[in-house]
């Protein structure tokens, strides 16, 4: 927020005359605080601010400070709004910045956030439901408060302040026949004792929301002298109010003349502040200027002390008897209808130079010695800036929102494969484990050494965190046909199917493992990046079109906790593993069954893949762990190897099973190779294709080919030199160690038609050009392939 | 049956932390062994279906919509118009599983994709207020009362079973984060894990 403070000062040597601090006032010399200013020690009372007790020792102070903890700049401080607490150390910042951050209206100390430690909050949000709000707690705030809460509605006061009373700190105006701090007394302690009344201080408005809502800030750090590490540094407080009851007082509007912003030039409020609340003299040859009569309220109460002003520079033209009058009676001399034309002095102000209002030419200047003016323009009320409005007074707070908390997701094996070595990964929002590198190897290594072993023993990867939909009711199978087609109605209980979930367009969401559960009971499962992309789509299609229908989708993905089991010897070590054979007989491909694990339900599935016999395990999320360890305890007899994301992404390319990095929206059925029961492509445009990427040597007998990777382009293998956008690229890529050499998924222009054949794949650099032979997807892995 | 693993295991750490105090202000328990079933009903305006659920569970009526009714081993909360969820011991759970058929309604265990945490205390509003964005008052969620929220964008279940505490079903793959966020916005008011 660009907070325009009360008082315009530039950093500087200290004032002449050492002594400002007078008689009276608010504060407490019974306890005397001991701070440090830019390295010098000085002393103040409990009640001061940091600006008040500097200048009381005829110290000029900038509009805001660093202040510094433990020796470490803690935050930014506006100097007359800073608790004075003992300790406090604070030094100047850059005045020259703080000047340009002046001209373009923004304060450094609401833009940047507070400093905080590891590990503590540096901001918390809170959200708060009151009958009524009161901002402010000068005289109406706080009869706002009472009259509210003896209705016994909820009422929340606000105040900026580290005091409460507003303005009743800085008048001596008697109040209801009290003086206005034992009438400030009397409320609060009336007030305090009602229930439904809460008060909090060192709080500050920020913006207004519709005229309900209000953004208000505070920082429970800033009055402490060592850290609160259960504390936040900022607190962001959304107040909803039925009523809201703005009792901010009123602003002092400041004349224009030239160099007013310079060090000794005061606004009126503020000067008042400081002469009664913390009994501090502006300065000992004092001006006053103003433009109204209330401006005179600081004249009275330097006149009840004894203090004499200089001059009093009224800018009316027509100035009421009874401001003649007082000036004559106090014997302060009186200017009426002048007008200042400049301030001058070196740093800070020296004299002024006064002018009769008017426009006649030539008139000459009056200077008068002064080193404090007080001026007031007039007084407008205080006002708070909307959200929506061009301001930077939003800050942190924005619009109420919540926090966002980080989105990782952890399944239930984190801490098993943590205990077992994984190599965490953050992927499609889950706590994964990349690899389970063995000592001195890293992970990529890892992920290689356990593609391999799946093919060649048995390995076992996390499933947990895959998508999981259940779908239940009488109309669950009539959707799924619509939506997949097929017919997924006719697949019976204990089986599956893959069905793919496309676009009207026809382009792939993805693919999808339809399983069915029982007659009016399915479940499906997808790949967590899919997750979010199938949930809605489902959604949006069973509301869209039949509302009535007798159907319920939820998600299960946290209900289950899985691990696939791949490999030759899979079958083996479930069989050694398992209470029922898990013979292939018996469990078709694509079957699964349901049966009791050590008590506990399991669900086995035999699923096919390319790379040899394959087979998921679920059981509740709450049990996966036993699972886990009863199936690495009893593979370290089957040379179980545990496998993570980087070995799944291995075993993906080669069996040719189309990601994300495949599915880009307009890729289709057929264009993925998936078999298609109508046209796909009518108008007989040249589509991208997905095909299989091998690449093959092409330089001397031994010497290895370079690697391919993702946004290599395709070009044809004519030999032609490759220019223009080429005929495909490469959207997954990896060396395989199974094949011994580099292999790719690739979406290719009319790509089966040229299965078979060599193209070549070229990096956007043209530095790198690979030959590769094209396949169909997942050719790679293939017996045949292989021996070929 | 074994002992389900907790969700929070390695995270939740039993005794007194964050600012020091005679009494912590909030009080924090993981239920760690309970049934959590999600029950919809098709034709909800069917009377003979809303007697037979009330019957299942030994209750004469069910509870308005946004409401919990207590029940001999757990509770019946309405979450919404014909949807309701069974929070409690694991045999109504099953009884409701089997009695419920697929043309009367769906019925989804969920007891393990949700932690169960519980929060007492003096001060447990005022936590949740940190994240909350529903109005938390007496008058808006009194006890007997169960709303779906959402902390950091995370989507939650929380039940006021009575004026003791608030019951907080959290999606399990979140619980750590949500139970770092929770303890560490009690610590400026004491808290305590049982």
């Amino acid at each position: 927020m660009a907070r325009i403070w009360p008082f315009k000062f530039a950093s500087g040597k200290g004032r002449s005359t050492p002594d400002y601090r007078i008689a009276g006032g608010l504060i407490d010399r019974a306890r005397p605080l001991h701070f440090r200013f830019n390295g010098l020690a000085f002393e103040g009372f409990g009640g001061d601010t940091l600006a008040s007790a500097l200048l009381a020792q005829g110290v000029d102070v900038p509009d805001s400070v660093l202040v510094t903890r433990d020796g470490q700049e803690h935050a930014t401080a506006i100097t007359a709004a800073q608790e004075l607490y003992e300790g406090i150390a604070a030094k100047s910042q850059y005045p020259w910045l703080h000047r340009l951050l002046r001209l373009a209206r923004i304060s450094t100390t609401d833009k940047e956030p507070p400093f905080s430690s590891d590990g503590l909050v540096e901001t918390e949000h809170v959200y708060d439901y009151v009958d009524y709000l009161v901002v402010g707690s000068g005289p109406a705030g706080l009869k706002a408060v009472l009259e509210q809460a003896e209705t016994g509605a909820d009422v929340l006061l606000i105040e900026r302040d580290f005091e409460f009373g507003g303005s009743l700190l800085n008048t001596e105006e008697w109040i209801d026949g009290q003086a206005p701090d034992e009438w400030r007394d009397n409320m609060l302690a009336k007030l305090a004792e009602m229930p439904n009344v809460r008060m909090l201080n060192r709080t500050t408005a920020v913006a207004r929301e519709g005229e309900t809502l209000l953004h208000v800030e505070e920082q429970p750090q800033n009055h402490l002298a060592a850290a609160d590490p259960h504390l936040p540094f900022l607190r962001l407080r959304h107040v909803q109010a039925r009523e809201i009851v703005f009792s901010m007082g009123k602003e002092d509007q400041i004349f224009p003349f030239e160099n007013n912003g310079l060090s000794g030039v005061f606004n009126l409020e503020y000067a008042l502040t400081l002469i009664n609340r913390q009994a501090v003299l502006p300065g000992h040859k004092m001006i006053l200027y103003v433009g109204h009569t209330g401006g005179y309220r600081l004249a009275a109460s330097c006149l009840a002390r004894g203090i004499q002003l200089a001059a009093i520079i009224d800018a009316r033209d027509e100035v009421p008897t009874h401001c003649h009058q007082f000036a004559r009676h106090a014997g302060i001399p009186l200017y009426p209808g002048h007008r200042i034309v400049r301030a001058q002095g070196f740093r800070r102000l020296r004299r002024i130079a006064v002018q009769k209002s008017g426009n006649a030419p030539l008139q000459r200047n009056i200077f008068l010695e002064c080193d404090s003016l007080i001026q007031s323009a007039g007084v407008f009320p205080r006002s708070l800036p909307e959200i929506g409005e061009e301001s930077t007074a939003v800050g942190p707070a924005g619009k109420m929102r919540a926090e966002a908390l980080p989105k990782t997701r952890r399944g239930p094996l984190c801490e098993a494969q943590s205990r077992a070595g994984a190599v965490p990964q953050n992927l499609c929002k889950w706590r994964l484990a990349a690899a389970y590198p063995a000592t001195g190897e890293d992970a990529l290594a890892a992920g290689s050494r356990e593609a391999l072993a799946v093919h060649n023993t048995v390995g076992m990867a996390d499933l947990s965190h895959l998508g999981k939909i259940d779908i239940q009711g009488p109309d669950a199978a009539g959707f799924l046909e619509q939506v997949f087609g097929g017919d997924v109605a006719a697949l019976n209980e204990g089986l599956m199917r893959q069905v793919l979930l496309c676009k009207e367009s026809g382009g792939v969401i993805a693919p999808v493992i339809c399983w069915r559960i029982a007659r009016h009971h399915f479940l499906l499962t997808m790949a967590a990046t899919s997750f979010n992309a199938v949930q809605d789509r489902l959604l949006r299609l069973s509301e869209a079109e039949d509302t009535t229908r007798r159907l319920r989708m939820t998600d299960v993905t946290d209900e289950w906790g899985g691990l696939a089991v791949m490999g030759p010897g899979s079958e083996a070590l479930l069989a050694d593993t398992l209470p029922m054979s898990v013979m292939a007989e018996i469990l078709p491909p694509m079957g699964f069954r349901d049966f009791s694990q050590d008590e506990f339900p399991v669900r086995l599935a035999r699923i096919s893949l390319a790379t040899g016999p394959g087979y998921e395990i679920f059981t509740r999320a709450g049990f996966v762990d036993n699972l886990w360890t009863l199936l690495t305890e009893k593979g370290k007899a089957h040379g179980l190897t545990l496998v993570g994301t980087r070995a799944r992404e291995i075993l993906r390319i080669e069996t040719g099973r189309p990601g994300p990095q495949e599915l880009n929206g307009e890729t289709t059925a057929d264009d993925l190779g998936f078999p298609v029961s109508r046209e796909t492509n009518p108008d007989h445009k040249i589509r991208a294709q997905l095909v299989g990427l091998k690449a093959v040597s092409s330089g001397p007998e031994g010497q290895k080919t370079p690697p391919l990777s993702v946004g290599m382009t395709l070009f044809e293998g004519d030999g032609t030199a490759p220019t223009g956008p080429g005929i495909g690229h490469i959207t997954s890529a990896c060396h395989s160690p199974f094949l011994g050499r580099e292999i790719a998924l690739a979406l290719l222009n009319e790509g089966r038609e040229r299965e078979g054949t060599l193209i070549r794949a070229v990096s956007k650099d043209r530095e790198t050009i690979v030959d590769v032979k094209v396949g169909r997807p997942g050719f790679m892995a293939h017996k045949e392939a292989r021996h070929a | 049956m074994p002992d389900r693993n907790s969700a929070l295991r390695g995270q939740r750490i039993h005794g007194r932390f964050g600012a020091a105090g005679e009494h912590p202000g909030v009080t924090f328990q993981e239920i760690r062994e309970f049934s959590y079933l999600e029950i919809s009903l098709w034709d909800w305006r069917r009377a003979s279906l809303r007697s037979k659920l009330a019957e299942l569970l030994g209750i004469s009526e069910l509870p308005e919509s946004g409401k919990i009714q207590r029940l001999k081993e757990g509770h019946l909360l309405h979450l919404q118009t014909g949807s309701f969820a069974y929070l409690g011991a694991a045999a109504p759970a099953e009884i409701l599983e089997v009695a419920i058929t697929p043309e009367e309604g769906a019925v989804v265990p969920l007891g393990h994709a949700r932690c169960l945490l519980r929060l007492s205390g003096a001060m447990a509003v005022a936590v949740l207020k940190r994240g909350i964005r529903q109005d938390l008052r007496d008058t808006s969620v009194a006890a007997g009362t169960v709303l779906t929220a959402d902390i950091g964008g995370i989507d939650i279940l929380l039940l006021r079973p009575d004026a003791t505490h608030y019951d907080l079903l959290v999606p399990r793959s979140h619980a750590q984060e949500l139970w770092r966020w929770l303890t560490l916005r009690a610590a400026q008011f004491g808290y305590k894990v049982l």
